[in-house]
């Protein structure tokens, strides 16, 4: 279940296609998907591959404008590098934060 | 240590937050600048690198114009009616504050108003099409489409007017007019004497377009290249048009070239984004180019004042005054708001230059109809009908070149000229100096029916009994034209392809008048660079180490020469310097230090000269600017390409030849979208001189 949770938990910051907010898109979404991710990650190893998760949804996104129109995508990446930089930085960093935030707070396995 | 970093985290995030918006703005995958991937389809194809329009009948024909306009080039129109009005800095920031204040206190946007409701009230059917336009580019706007300069700049495009439309015309014919040549005239007359003044409004040595001089009766009440070739000397028998405009270079090019076709004409040309109509072109009837003629049509006026009242003829009057609001918006959006009170007198806006107050009279401040004269121009089927489209347009006047496919090859110096007494030095306006006693219609006078073969490069157009201008350009471009075209009617018929070659030459016949400078003033270092031009063929080709020590020669003697007036390097023409170091109103030893200088150049022209052509939001993200590459030519070569970093140039290379077809390149692409594989698509075959043939 946890684990299906996690994976939901990626798809989080695409919910910005639906939000004007700037803010709310590039850091609070994938924030909250890291939070809904660490709290459901049982071992420090699944936190600490947090900022590679993060790059699931950024592939998402990737290949929806790939399909949309996959020249018009390589040219703004070789225009805008840095516009894409600092996307991927921004999700990739909420997205930590939130695990690392979940993780604490997730309620812990009484101690034997 | 969990309950700190708890703690920690959310105080981590709000932090965040408070960075710049527009840095979230920028990385924003759904509302930031990646959203423009997603671009919508086209409106109207590209065939070919032009746009195409087929409608119904000519409204259809202009609402699709606006929105294939729109959807290839909205930000480039939006930014132009923004200059024109004083706008720009609601979208750029204040680096755009400067620019507002100069256009808005000219007020330009005041004439393209009074224009705008002329034409409503007594063209109302032009004016109905400017209203179809118009609605294609709101209607293109209100689908919000993802336009990838106002997602960086997270600003939304604001609906269009017909306003705008002839904003644009005011601020092209502004950027043609002279600007403030008479202050700065004032300038070195001052520092010269009249004897400079005598040099500079003669200009003997140039080449006048009309071989005849002109008399102007008393009235009943940037630099360029056109010619034309009459059917006796072409290999089809029919004549040869071409024009290759020198205007600022820029991503994307200032023209789109289209051809609209409806049920009772077709045109094909160049056009402005943000106006309808085709500039220069054909039908298929007639074929016409333009190069500027630079007549003065800009006065100015000092008075003594008094406050806000000025002296002028006998009476202290209080100046009219107007309030112009500004706002500047940030990055993130924030806008502060400025105001500025300007004055006017009944010679029109006051300005400010050089510390001195000025009053200016601009013709096109006037309600002109450029437009319409244009719209007749397209529709027309021969030369009187041409003319009569011809008589609407006001200014900037242009050396208009004609072709049609009878065999009429003729030469019409289009526009209005005020006659007054002088008009190249500021007047005194509180002593009723420089009045203009009325108009005289230019092509009554400068004209020429078929010539032989005629060309015109921004020279003088004719010797004349009054004045007209003084900053003809220099003749080099214009004699050189005719030289190439003499040198292939000797060898037999012309042939499109020596026209295209032509339009390519990079010979700098400058070189005889400065190896004759170099013999009379030049030192030990004048003779050493005489010794090198004297082996060389005058090509300013990027591989020429010789061609890099020429431009640097010319460089350096004009720096050294009118530097220190505070005055461009370039105003004034190469011609003048020659002329005053001649009569030793300037110091003849710059000769020779201008070659020392040249001589200490050991790297190819190329390497020192590159096209550099560059969005306006280029200085921040160069990725939108075209790439710089080798550039041939100079100042002074058919194929212009003034200065080092080179952003100034043809802006389309244009060839109407009846009976063999219709050619053009155009230095960028036809789609203003950077996203677009056709945003540079012609630049590269621009560089290298090619041409597609499109009709």
């Amino acid at each position: 279940m946890s684990k299906w949770v996690r994976y939901i938990s990626l798809l989080v910051p695409l919910l910005g296609i639906a939000s004007p907010w700037h803010e709310l898109n590039v850091a609070l979404l994938p924030f909250i998907g890291g939070v809904i991710y660490g709290y459901f990650t049982d071992k420090r190893r699944g936190v600490a591959i947090a900022p590679v998760a993060a790059l699931v949804p950024v592939a998402v996104v990737l290949a929806y404008y790939g399909v949309i129109n996959g020249a018009r995508l390589i040219r703004f990446i070789s225009i805008f590098p840095l516009f894409v930089w600092l996307w991927v930085i921004f999700w990739a960093v909420f997205f930590t934060l939130g695990a690392v935030f979940g993780y604490v707070i997730r309620p812990r396995a009484p101690n034997r | 240590m969990r309950r700190l970093v708890a703690i920690f985290i959310p105080f981590i995030i709000i932090l965040a937050l408070s960075v710049p918006p527009y840095l979230f703005r920028l990385a924003d995958p759904f509302q930031g600048p990646l959203k423009a991937v997603a671009r919508p389809a086209p409106p109207a194809p590209l065939e070919n690198y032009v746009l195409v329009i087929r409608a119904g009948d000519e409204k259809e024909a202009f609402y699709k114009l606006g929105y294939a306009h729109a959807y290839y080039r909205f930000f480039q129109m939006d930014v132009l009616r923004r200059v024109a009005e004083g706008k720009l800095s609601e979208l750029l920031g204040e680096a755009a504050f400067e620019t507002d204040v100069y256009f808005r206190t000219r007020g330009l946007y005041i004439s393209a108003g009074r224009t705008w409701d002329y034409l409503k009230q007594n063209y109302p059917h032009y004016a109905e099409l400017i209203e179809s336009y118009t609605r294609g580019i709101n209607d293109f706007l209100a689908g919000r489409p993802p336009i990838v300069e106002y997602l960086i700049l997270g600003k939304s495009p604001e609906p269009w007017s017909p306003v705008d439309t002839l904003a644009i015309a005011k601020l092209i014919a502004w950027s043609l007019s002279g600007g403030e040549d008479d202050i700065e005239l004032k300038t070195l007359v001052d520092a010269l004497g009249p004897q400079f003044l005598e040099l500079a409004l003669v200009r003997g040595e140039n080449t006048p377009i009309l071989p005849r001089r002109v008399t102007f009766a008393p009235p009943l009440d940037l630099g360029s290249n056109n010619w034309i070739i009459s059917p006796n000397f072409t290999v089809t028998g029919k004549p040869i048009l071409a024009n290759d405009p020198h205007l600022s270079l820029s991503a994307p090019p200032v023209w789109i070239f289209q051809r609209v076709e409806t049920p009772n004409y077709t045109v094909m040309g160049v056009a402005f984004p943000g106006t309808p109509l085709v500039v220069i072109g054909t039908n298929g009837y007639v074929a016409w180019g333009f190069t500027n003629t630079g007549v003065d049509v800009i006065d100015y006026y000092y008075y003594v004042w008094n406050g806000t009242r000025y002296y002028y003829n006998g009476s202290w009057i209080e100046a009219n005054r107007r309030i112009e609001k500004f706002k500047i918006c940030d990055l993130n959006n924030r806008c502060v708001e400025r105001s500025l009170e300007v004055l006017e007198t009944v010679h029109g806006p006051v300005i400010e230059y050089k510390g001195q107050r000025y009053s200016m009279r601009w013709l096109g401040n006037n309600v002109t109809l450029e437009a319409l004269a244009l719209y007749y121009m397209d529709k027309a089927r021969n030369i009187t009908e041409f003319l009569n489209g011809l008589k609407y347009f006001v200014t900037p006047s242009q050396n208009t070149v004609y072709a049609d496919r009878y065999g009429v090859v003729a030469y019409f110096a289009s526009g209005y000229f005020p006659i007054r007494n002088g008009g190249y030095l500021p007047f005194n306006g509180s002593r009723g100096e420089g009045e203009w006693r009325g108009y005289v219609w230019l092509p009554s006078v400068l004209y020429y029916i078929n010539p032989p073969y005629l060309a015109t490069a921004n020279n003088k157009v004719a010797d004349a009994n009054i004045y007209l201008q003084w900053r003809w350009a220099d003749r080099y471009r214009h004699d050189r034209i005719m030289e190439l075209i003499a040198q292939k009617v000797a060898r037999g018929k012309i042939s499109v392809e020596d026209v295209m070659e032509i339009q390519r030459d990079i010979v700098d016949i400058s070189c005889k008048d400065v190896k004759v400078l170099l013999d009379m003033y030049g030192g030990e270092k004048g003779r050493e660079l005489l010794n090198e031009l004297n082996k060389w063929d005058c090509s300013m080709s990027a591989e020429s180490l010789t061609a890099a020590r020429y431009a640097m020669f010319l460089y350096n003697l004009q720096k050294l020469a009118w530097g220190r007036f505070n005055v461009s390097i370039t105003f004034v023409p190469f011609e003048i310097t020659l002329a005053a170091i001649k009569r030793g109103l300037i110091e003849r030893s710059i000769v020779e230090k201008a070659a020392e200088e040249a001589l200490k150049i050991n790297t190819p022209w190329g390497n020192l000269h590159k096209y550099s052509i560059s969005h306006v939001l280029g200085a921040v993200f160069p990725g939108l600017n075209y790439k710089k590459v080798e550039a041939p030519g100079d100042w002074f070569t058919i194929n212009v390409a003034p200065g080092f970093d080179v952003s100034h140039g043809p802006s389309v290379r244009f060839i109407a030849a009846f009976g063999d077809g219709v050619y053009m390149m155009l230095p960028g692409g036809p789609d203003g979208d950077p996203l677009s594989p056709l945003y540079d698509a012609m630049y590269m075959p621009w560089v290298r001189g090619e041409y597609v043939k499109v009709g």
